[in-house]
């Protein structure tokens, strides 16, 4: 009886039920989507690197879910709060009735295992299309042709989200109980009538918090902006004096924005222009935390899709200007060149089509010898034009090129080799960032300080390149000298961690037709077979940097896209629930208004207006906050090469405007749908 | 003295074929320009349902309600909108103030809502205020206020836009009885002193007393009209008393 009583209810109450509902089902639809991601393989015909480059990606989303469900639980708790606050005078009446606690609970629960049930199956169906979805995707981002394309299913990704659900809506249940337990059947019967409490600010304390607010937020932005990576470091202050001043600015912004346009008084006093802002006031006064949380998940959601995109965009742009051979290869055997090495190995060279030997100099800063590192390249740039590139690498040495090995290298690409005087010294970038920091240097600086000794600046038209496979910021920006300095300071080892180090690269171009891979084996077996002591071998395959890049892109796209939807989802959910539960108080005031003569289209403007206000503080808010941290990771993201702004920053605006404004449509139409009531 | 209101052969039934229900079965009368009329009646004998007719809110299944010359009855729904802000002015039993905003602005919202300019709602709002001595109540939140206060305000609301009619609906039900008299008394001066035509639903005689005439409903139909005239103020409510105990409700429905 009570199971049918539950079902009527579902039936009777759908409308209410339904924005729980939703949230409920996109949350599953998500869990599965982004959980499913190893199964992918199934339709797509990866190489071995790929599908390793795919299950570390599967092993970090698998981690990141359990975040995942922490939110969306927080979540499907606040949705159902609302729904019980709804409903208080249906349980009054209920108990009136003599119907103990412990049976409306149990109908309660009944109703949750319900809307459970049928939430998790539309979710799952909707998580399935989704992960069709996500595979085209992943085919895109790895290049791969979609020609096996099936349907596929993910049984452990549904059991994770079945469990994960479960016992979510277990906690709800609790949860439920556990509330309805502390309601009075008087508080129940009344629940329409009751007033909020409504507090009036002083104007000090106000002007007090809008200070403070400021202070903490803007020193916070000029922190995060200067410190580039250092930021790390400081991460847990830089959170807390954020939180802090997110808080103190909604706690005093309601008051500020209503002196402020009560300060003109042709606004203010324009049709229903002063109720929507008391409204509007009012609502953001009883929910600051909430709304500070919102303005988080929000900077969350939107920081996460742009840095995601922007990952995939950087490592693309830059791929293959960190890719400039086949294989670069880096041996270590008793000071062998590597044609001696290889033919110690026994190794079969016959697949190489050309090769050339590439040494690179590290003067590392000692305790007595200043080194000639990216700091040194930072003292010859005014503080304001100081790049990320030098900042970030700091003590870093640069990567110093014998002008012979350069040339070797220019004539392999094809290119005009150059020529230099035993006092001149060139820059040379590795990619767009590192161009624009040492075109400051050359605008800025005529000598630079090097190899112990004074050298001049010139200029040379080279190519924007790396001058091996490299992906790491160590050949990022590069110094090319003569051969004769160099010989003057004979590096004192072979070994990384003394003062002036070199490593011996050999950059090969294979035969047409040969794959790097199958050759960097042949290598590799080889070595395995010999057993040489003391000998290392370091290759860099083309293809093994493509898969790990594309391996990095997709593991940030993904990550980016999922905490992206979660976060911009919970806020989207929090803001609409706010203004829904609200309406119903309202109605009596649209009513008053609808009285004294306010047509329907005023009433109509002034609740769009007044959502449109509500949606838009913490966006706004969260925009500058995301404004600032998408700069200052662009910094950081700087090391992998330069960022493209422009399309991260149009894709995560297009795909916030768009879940956004359907709440917001969503949230209008529900509120006016409250407000026509009977 | 021409007529403000003048209703002809008015009906409203409520319910399906099977089941009628004749909230008010063919009321006819006239108010004229600056009265104090009292609606009295039992509990579901129409009185509400004529006065939300009158005001707009409800509509009449048939006959005719002109205000100013001016068939209500035939107007759409912006125009009722437009009726109702610029000829209407409302006093509810629950004073209806919104809680989120003073007074001051409670008041000024009746004059925004009628698209006046802004340079001239505060000097509007401090004449209406005055007259009902709220002056210093003007900066307060309902929540701030006693409930005469609050009433006060509502009707300085109802009042300031200049309207031809006042439709006050129970508007001492929520009081305790010394504001229910202050408020009347300033309802009494409003209707003397600045002309203001009232028209008031009340079932209590003590409320009613205060008007210059008073129509008795019952089941839907004007059951008397009783007529104040130069009578003081105990001998009218001696009448009402009268009249009530003849309308067949008994005398707990008295103060």
């Amino acid at each position: 009886m009570y199971f049918k009583l539950a079902l009527r209810n579902v039936r009777k109450s759908f409308k209410d039920y339904l924005i729980y509902f939703l949230t409920l089902t996109f949350s599953v639809c998500l869990f599965y989507a982004f959980n499913s991601f190893q199964e992918q393989q199934a339709v797509l015909e990866m190489t071995t690197m790929q599908s390793e480059m795919m299950d570390n990606a599967a092993i970090i989303m698998l981690a990141l879910s359990w975040v995942v469900a922490v939110v969306l639980a927080f979540l499907i708790i606040y949705a159902n709060n609302f729904l019980i606050k709804r409903r208080k005078k249906e349980f009054g009446l209920m108990m009136i009735m003599g119907m103990s606690k412990t049976r409306i609970s149990k109908i309660l629960c009944y109703e949750t295992f319900m809307i459970g049930i049928v939430s998790l199956i539309t979710g799952l169906f909707a998580g399935f299309l989704l992960s069709q979805g996500l595979t085209v995707l992943t085919a895109q981002l790895f290049v791969l042709p979609l020609t096996k394309f099936r349907f596929i299913f993910s049984w452990s990704s549904m059991l994770i989200t079945i469990i994960s659900f479960a016992i979510i809506f277990i906690i709800v249940m609790l949860f439920n109980t556990f509330i309805l337990g502390k309601y009075k059947c008087i508080d129940l019967l009344n629940a329409d009538r009751k007033n909020e409490a409504f507090k009036i600010k002083s104007t000090t304390l106000t002007i007090i918090l809008f200070v403070l607010a400021c202070i903490l937020l803007i020193g916070d932005y000029l922190y995060v902006m200067k410190a580039g990576i250092n930021m790390f470091t400081n991460l847990p202050a830089i959170i807390i004096a954020g939180s802090l001043g997110t808080l103190f600015f909604f706690m005093s912004l309601s008051g500020f924005l209503l002196r402020f346009i009560q300060s003109s008084k042709r606004l203010y006093y324009r049709k229903l222009n002063m109720f929507v802002l008391r409204q509007v006031n009012s609502n953001i006064n009883s929910n600051v935390i909430s709304m500070s949380v919102i303005c988080i998940m929000l900077l969350l959601g939107i920081g996460a899709f742009s840095t995601g995109l922007s990952i995939n965009q950087t490592v693309n742009a830059n791929i293959n200007a960190n890719t400039p051979f086949d294989v670069t290869a880096d041996v270590y055997y008793q000071n062998m060149s590597f044609d001696d090495a290889m033919a110690e190995l026994g190794a079969d060279l016959s697949d190489i089509k050309s090769k050339f030997t590439m040494d690179i100099y590290y003067d590392y800063a000692g305790e007595d010898t200043p080194g000639t590192t990216y700091a040194t390249l930072a003292k010859l740039v005014p503080e304001a034009e100081l790049d990320s590139v030098m900042t970030n690498a700091g003590s870093m040495p640069l990567a110093i090129y014998p002008l012979s090995d350069y040339n070797s290298f220019l004539q392999a690409k094809g290119l005009q080799t150059i020529s230099l005087n035993s006092d001149e010294a060139v820059l040379a970038a590795a990619n767009e960032q590192a161009y624009d920091a040492i075109s400051s240097v050359y605008n800025h600086a005529q000598t630079i300080q090097a190899l112990n000794q004074e050298l001049k600046l010139v200029k040379r038209d080279l190519p924007i390149t790396n001058v091996i496979n490299n992906t790491a910021i160590t050949t990022t920006i590069g110094l090319i000298v003569d051969d004769s300095l160099i010989e003057n300071n004979p590096p004192n080892s072979v070994y990384m961690n003394t003062q002036f180090a070199i490593s011996h690269y050999t950059n090969i171009t294979l035969k047409d037709g040969v794959d790097d891979t199958a050759f960097a084996q042949k290598i590799y077996d080889a070595y395995a077979q010999n057993q040489l002591d003391d000998m290392f071998i370091f290759m860099d395959t083309r293809s093994e940097i493509y898969a790990s890049s594309t391996g990095l892109t997709v593991t940030f796209t993904y990550v980016g896209i999922y905490l992206g939807f979660v976060f911009l989802l919970a806020s989207c959910v929090m803001l609409a629930l706010q203004q829904l539960s609200q309406a119903a108080d309202n109605r009596r005031y649209y009513l008053v208004l609808n009285k004294i003569g306010a047509d329907v289209r005023m009433c109509s403007q002034s609740v769009n207006f007044q959502i449109a206000i509500y949606f838009m503080m913490p966006l706004s808010l969260a925009i500058v906050h995301s404004l600032v941290g998408i700069t200052a990771m662009d910094k950081v993201i700087a090391i992998l090469g330069k960022t493209d702004r422009l399309m991260p920053a149009l894709m995560t605006s297009g795909i916030v405007i768009l879940v956004y404004g359907l709440y917001f449509l969503a949230t209008c139409s529900g509120y006016k749908r409250i407000l026509n009531q009977k | 003295m021409n007529n403000l209101v003048e209703i002809q052969n008015i009906e409203k039934y409520y319910g399906n074929r099977s089941n009628v229900t004749k909230a008010i079965d063919n009321i006819s009368f006239t108010v004229k320009k600056g009265e104090f009329v009292g609606v009295m009646g039992p509990s579901g004998s129409g009185k509400t349902t004529l006065l939300n007719c009158i005001s707009t809110i409800d509509t009449v299944t048939s006959g005719k309600i002109f205000i100013n010359d001016q068939d209500i009855t035939k107007l759409k729904r912006n125009g009722l909108a437009k009726f109702r802000r610029e000829e209407l002015g409302f006093i509810f039993q629950d004073f209806n103030l919104l809680d989120t905003l003073t007074a001051y602005e409670n008041i000024a919202l009746a004059l925004t809502i009628n698209k006046v300019p802004a340079s001239k709602i505060d000097e509007r709002v401090k004449d209406v205020a005055s007259k009902l001595e709220i002056q210093n109540e003007l900066n307060k939140y309902p929540i701030q206020m006693s409930g005469g206060q609050k009433q006060r305000v509502a009707c300085a609301r109802a009042l300031v836009t200049n309207p031809s009619l006042i439709l006050a609906d129970e508007p001492t039900g929520a009081l305790d009885s010394k504001s229910a008299r202050m408020l009347l008394d300033s309802m009494e001066k409003l209707n003397q002193e600045f002309k203001a035509t009232i028209m008031m639903v009340t079932h209590d005689a003590f409320t009613a007393s205060y008007a210059h005439r008073i129509l008795f409903i019952k089941d839907g139909k004007i059951f008397n009209e009783i007529i104040r005239g130069t009578d003081s103020r105990k001998t009218f409510f001696n009448k009402i008393i009268e009249v009530v105990t003849l309308l067949g409700g008994d005398s707990g429905n008295v103060l």
